[in-house]
């Protein structure tokens, strides 16, 4: 595959939109996008252009058990607010670097009852540019801690990889110095197994990474 | 009655973890979708599986939403048969694309045709002339591949024509509609 001819690149990136691009082709394709940002760009310039005919699409009343599904999955009813999940807590406490104290102190200290997970997520530099802690609710409470300078189309989305298995998204993480809540999808065992990987995709590319832009793994407290 | 709120208005409303928005964005937007899905996978539990996994992601990526990918139901429709597509070709192709040629030719031969429901629903006339200046044959096999998820193989079977042919009018054709949308 020349990727240095772009009408070629535009051609595969059209027919993968479309869907005529298959098999190993498709595969390969797919293997070459998250370290090709023009393929990338192609194909979300596509997905513009061929997804205007979803709104053509007949119209069908979907099963009610789907968005019942939903709201299990993405609600799940848990106890009012303790301070332990509050996004406030979090940010102010990400912000003032005051997790990276507690890391130090860690080994010091009595393990709380149900275990905390989190992670922080370094560049190359060892800057910490995400944290990351796991409620006992399954939410995710991550901070930025430095505002990034992003494409308009392209965001960081975090992964959990556990060996053998394609990655599993978890979500978007904030780039702008600011916080998200993420859940942990539905059914997944504790304590957490698995790395955490952050991969950069254009906005309409939910692709599992081959691999990872940074990498870490979760520290239990 | 208030108007409905727009699916854009939703979505960034949804970014903000407003669950009524995420309510109100599944009641009009799921019907489509699930629409698209049911034709691209012809199996109404592999669908619903696919719908529900969309929404999940629609929710999780609604801040995502810019004005300049495209309508929301493009960028909607991007999210879901990206899924549809990957997981229906693991399944068996040939449970698939079973819509008869009566359907087609409602579909596209009437006035039913999907670039006239483009025209009434959308307002996206620049997509329905640029559709209207492909021959016949070639635009239904870029509408069997988008609305069917079928492959060359299976638009050659369906249409009755050399696969060779069925290559070169999806190549041809989307070339045709790129320059057409002038982008």
């Amino acid at each position: 595959m020349n990727l240095h001819y772009p009408p070629l690149c535009d051609a595969l990136a059209a027919e993968y939109v479309l869907g005529t691009l298959h098999g190993a082709a498709r595969r390969r394709f797919e293997n070459l996008l998250p370290a090709h940002p023009t393929l990338r760009r192609a194909v979300s310039d596509w997905e513009r252009r061929l997804n205007r005919l979803a709104a053509a699409s007949a119209t069908e009343p979907p099963p009610p058990a789907v968005w019942r599904a939903l709201e299990r999955r993405l609600f799940p009813v848990k106890p009012r607010h303790s301070w332990w999940n509050s996004l406030a807590l979090w940010r102010g406490l990400a912000l003032a670097g005051v997790l990276a104290a507690v890391v130090a102190l860690a080994p010091q200290w009595a393990p709380p009852e149900a275990g905390l997970s989190f992670a922080a997520i370094r560049d190359p530099n060892r800057d910490v540019l995400w944290t990351v802690a796991l409620a006992d609710d399954g939410r995710l409470h991550v901070n930025s801690l430095r505002a990034m300078d992003m494409p308009a189309d392209q965001r960081c989305l975090l992964w959990l990889k556990a060996s053998d298995q394609p990655p599993t998204m978890l979500g978007v993480l904030p780039d702008q110095g600011d916080a998200r809540i993420l859940s942990l999808p539905a059914g997944m065992p504790r304590p957490v197994q698995g790395a955490l990987w952050v991969s950069m995709q254009p906005t309409t590319d939910a692709t599992p990474p081959v691999r990872p832009l940074y990498q870490t793994h979760w520290q239990v407290l | 009655m208030a108007s409905p709120d727009s699916l854009a208005d939703l979505l960034a409303r949804c970014a903000l973890n407003d669950r009524r928005a995420f309510e109100a964005l599944y009641q009009q937007a799921a019907p489509k979708l699930y629409g698209l899905l049911l034709g691209v996978t012809r199996d109404r539990e592999l669908a619903a599986d696919l719908l529900q996994e969309s929404f999940v992601r629609i929710w999780q990526r609604a801040g995502d939403y810019r004005q300049h990918l495209g309508q929301p139901l493009t960028w909607m429709g991007a999210i879901v048969r990206r899924l549809a597509i990957d997981r229906s070709r693991r399944g068996d192709q040939r449970r698939r694309g079973e819509l008869s040629e009566e359907g087609w030719a409602l579909l596209i031969d009437t006035g039913l045709g999907p670039e006239e429901r483009l025209h009434a629903e959308q307002g996206e006339t620049q997509l329905t002339r640029c559709l209207e200046i492909l021959d016949p044959e070639p635009r239904r096999a870029v509408l069997l591949a988008y609305y069917e998820g079928l492959t060359h193989d299976a638009i050659a079977q369906r249409l009755d024509r050399p696969l060779g042919t069925v290559k070169a009018w999806v190549r041809r054709s989307l070339q045709r509609l790129k320059t057409c949308l002038g982008e």
